[in-house]
């Protein structure tokens, strides 16, 4: 759990507009480390869903070192290196772009406005689900609020270890169902529209509205339909927004605009009753270049998230855009793209050792690390 | 079969007058436009046996010869394909019936879900069925209710085609959040009490068969006897009636023991199915979700030796996974997602099967859910179990826990042509072209290729 000073730091706000990221940044702490753990494995996935045959990443101080084939690498291992070798596949652990994993409360039911509610006061780091989704291969997520109220609060990025990577990342924004209902006010989508915007006027300097349109944080909009996805570009336009459009189906429809507004989808996972329109939209927001990565906070869960990407390969989704979105993608939607996704020197050595092809449902997690750590409670 | 007597007629009609009909009586090297050889780099026979570079001669929808290098019989059409092995069958579905049959919660043990089936429904979904591999499927009129009655197998494509019309009796015992465990356990011992009464039908019905026997033979005797002494017998009751006419008397018949015909029992169709269960000569399909519903129905069952059971959902069945594998009770599971806070039922389909349960996977019916048998086998796989497994599951286990393996599940001379041809493994991969009910569709991308 995190200390109370911790969360008060951060509810004032002060702290959260100079340091962005809680996080240590990469280049700060990238004095020469020597390698700890070496693991070899039949096929690594690097950047970009590439796969290399008898690979190998050094791993030092909770980062990856380098990577390469084990033939070049094993040879020049100092002593004391711990040397893992799988037959099997290796990847980068899987991030998930919107979650609402350790939270003890998504929505809070006290109004419809909670633009300064930070999210991550409820995080729990110890919670089942974050154990659950880690031995599944889900080491990182983007988390925040429900689709319970019109603004929703602030939400972070996390690990599934525990660690907090970023206190302040996102801003929840849903002005349709069922944030938008009768019994309060807004009880419409246009209403809803009309109330945001008129706080984001009036937002005083250091709100997390203002830094949501001041690109600080990831605006992140729910949507249902296609007129939800309409009101939410319009506003992307308007406020100059880092939008994320969080759900919804047939964003084709929206490819081009997406793409020029510089937004991305988060996408509820696909699953067995998916139809082929779905896939038809997939197909069209890679064509048109819209990041997109799935995401969990909708419901499903880490093998969800992975089953979408398989699911996408056979919907005709090419291996490397699927495989990205549920890793690289998704962690630059979330704002962690500099950490986490990639089998790549430099990131977190947050990686996943699979029985076989993990854009295969057949194959489940060998092993799960997270900071170089080899996790606890992973099965298989 | 439903369909059969139009069905006959039209291949009888076919066979006469058209050009190309199969002429039956043809010698077995004399080819004709029904002969197909499938030449494979792989052929799955059946779990555990696999042979290279194998073809496969089919002729009107019958596997008649499996060997290496045969010779392409003249005429007959020739297709290639990487892997071959028996089409898929999804054991728990609701595809190929009417959709208020399937959720029909006042069916009971004697009604017959081939009454419900719909050859014209969910055109869509059959063929999407078909094209992922699925081309038989368990279907059960009240899935959910108490007593769902007499299940069918059935096939996805050409519609209607029902290939086994008593494939298991289905009931179920509290799913669907019914009632408390209290109840829910009352409804296991329902259930029994429904064997137990079941027994006693068909027992009462071979003591009648057995009295009848007797007396029609005591009959015979008396007759006989009778017949012997006819004239002598009219007299003396001729002669007794007047007596008793003088005495003013009421003339009493002579009763013969032989006059009390035994009674037939009452005609309990419901009974009779619970009887045929009960005395193993049909599966009983369980369905079951809650630990202390299983964990009574195992234990109220044991007496039951000739029973044979197969669970259905069966979300606690670990802890009793030891007995379900002494007991041989296989278990259909649906491997769903979870939250992270109930047991993975992918996970259920590998820890139940390393434990030795033969584990079945089935679509749980649904309109767009039945051609997701093959991934369903692959979170299963997911879970732990094994390619082995999962492949039974998918093929020849399913066909054994309905009684219909002498036809169905696996690649061996004799049986059914129901068979898929793939790119890959006969799990991971997909269907290139597929052969059921002696049709053969050829697929591109998942889809029927323009006819060729």
């Amino acid at each position: 759990m995190k200390t109370l000073i911790q969360s008060l730091a951060l509810a004032g706000g002060l702290a959260a507009a100079t340091l962005p990221t809680f996080a240590n940044d990469p280049a700060e702490t990238a004095a020469p480390a020597e390698p700890s753990l070496a693991i070899a494995a039949s096929h690594v996935l690097v950047e970009g869903g590439v796969v290399m045959d008898d690979g190998m990443v050094l791993v030092g101080e909770g980062r990856i070192l380098a990577v390469g084939k084990t033939a070049d690498l094993e040879g020049n291992l100092p002593d004391g290196v711990h040397v893992v070798r799988h037959e099997g596949w290796l990847s980068a652990g899987l991030v998930a772009a919107n979650s609402t994993l350790g939270l003890r409360a998504t929505d809070d039911s006290t109004g419809p406005f909670m633009s300064e509610l930070h999210l991550m006061h409820a995080f729990d780091d110890d919670s089942k689900a974050l154990e659950h989704a880690r031995a599944l291969g889900l080491t990182s997520a983007g988390v925040g609020a429900g689709r319970s109220n019109v603004i929703g609060g602030v939400g972070g990025v996390v690990k599934t270890d525990g660690t907090v990577l970023k206190k302040s990342a996102n801003l929840s924004l849903c002005m349709t169902q069922p944030a938008v209902r009768t019994n309060r006010f807004p009880t419409t989508p246009g209403t809803a529209m009309s109330a945001v915007r008129k706080r984001f006027e009036e937002a005083g300097e250091s709100s997390a509205l203002a830094k949501a349109k001041a690109g600080q944080l990831v605006t992140s909009i729910a949507v249902n339909n296609l007129a939800d996805i309409d009101r939410a570009l319009y506003l992307t336009e308007e406020l100059g927004l880092r939008t994320v459009i969080r759900g919804g189906v047939d964003h084709a429809e929206f490819a081009k605009e997406l793409a020029e507004l510089g937004a991305g989808v988060a996408l509820s996972p696909l699953g067995l009753s998916t139809n082929a329109r779905a896939y038809g939209s997939l197909e069209a927001l890679t064509k048109a270049g819209v990041p997109y990565a799935f995401g969990i906070a909708d419901g499903g869960n880490a093998a969800s998230l992975r089953e979408s990407a398989a699911l996408a390969v056979s919907g005709g989704v090419d291996r490397a855009t699927a495989w990205n979105s549920i890793t690289a993608t998704a962690a630059k939607l979330i704002g962690a793209g500099d950490r986490v996704g990639r089998v790549a020197t430099g990131l977190d050595a947050d990686l996943v050792l699979w029985t076989g092809d993990p854009l295969l449902i057949a194959s489940s997690p060998a092993a799960v690390y997270v900071g170089g750590a080899k996790s606890q409670g992973d099965s298989h | 079969m439903l369909h059969s007597p139009l069905a006959t007629l039209l291949v009888g009609l076919l066979a006469v007058t058209g050009p190309q009909g199969p002429d039956e009586s043809s010698a077995p090297d004399q080819p004709s436009e029904n002969t197909i050889l499938i030449r494979a780099e792989q052929v799955y026979v059946k779990p555990g046996q696999l042979l290279q570079d194998t073809s496969i001669l089919v002729r009107n929808g019958l596997i008649v010869e499996v060997g290496k290098d045969l010779a392409l019989p003249e005429g007959a059409r020739e297709i290639s394909g990487k892997t071959v092995c028996a089409g898929y069958i999804d054991p728990w579905s609701n595809l190929g019936i009417d959709v208020a049959s399937a959720n029909d919660m006042s069916t009971r043990p004697s009604t017959r879900t081939e009454w419900a089936v719909d050859p014209f429904g969910r055109e869509h979904a059959r063929e999407a069925a078909r094209n992922a591999g699925v081309l038989l499927v368990r279907a059960q009129a009240g899935a959910n209710a108490s007593a769902g009655g007499l299940g069918v197998l059935l096939r996805a494509q050409p519609a209607g085609e029902v290939v086994l019309d008593d494939a298991g009796l289905q009931v179920s015992c509290g799913v669907g959040g019914r009632g408390d465990v209290f109840s829910r356990v009352s409804e296991v011992d329902g259930l029994v009490g429904q064997l137990g009464a079941g027994l006693a039908y068909h027992e009462s019905l071979r003591e009648y068969e057995a009295e009848l026997a007797e007396w029609e033979a005591e009959i015979a005797e008396v007759e006989e006897e009778l017949e012997d002494d006819f004239k002598k017998a009219k007299k003396n009751r001729e002669k007794e009636m007047e007596e008793a006419e003088e005495k003013g008397k009421e003339f009493k018949e002579e009763r013969y023991k032989e006059d009390r015909k035994p009674r037939k029992p009452r005609l309990d169709p419901d009974k009779d199915v619970f009887g045929r269960v009960a005395n193993g000569e049909l599966p009983l399909v369980v369905g079951v979700e809650g630990g202390p519903e299983i964990r009574a129905l195992l234990e109220q069952t044991r007496d039951y030796s000739r029973l044979r059971m197969v669970l259905r959902g069966a979300n606690d069945a670990l802890p009793f996974a030891e007995e379900l594998a002494e007991r041989g009770i296989p278990v259909i599971l649906y491997p769903d997602r979870t939250n992270g806070r109930t047991d993975d039922p992918a996970e259920l389909a590998g820890k139940l099967a390393a434990k030795g349960v033969r584990v079945l996977i089935g679509t749980r019916g649904g309109t767009t859910s039945v051609r997701s048998l093959p991934l369903l086998a692959q979170r299963a796989m997911a879970g732990g179990m094994t390619h082995e497994q999962a492949f039974g599951a998918l093929t020849l286990h399913a066909a054994q826990a309905f009684d219909a393996a002498d036809r169905f599940g696996s690649v061996e001379v004799g049986k059914q042509a129901e068979l898929l041809i793939l790119d890959g493994d006969p799990v991971l991969g997909h269907p290139t072209a597929v052969m059921t009910g002696g049709e053969l569709v050829v697929l591109e991308g998942g889809q029927p290729a323009e006819a060729k």
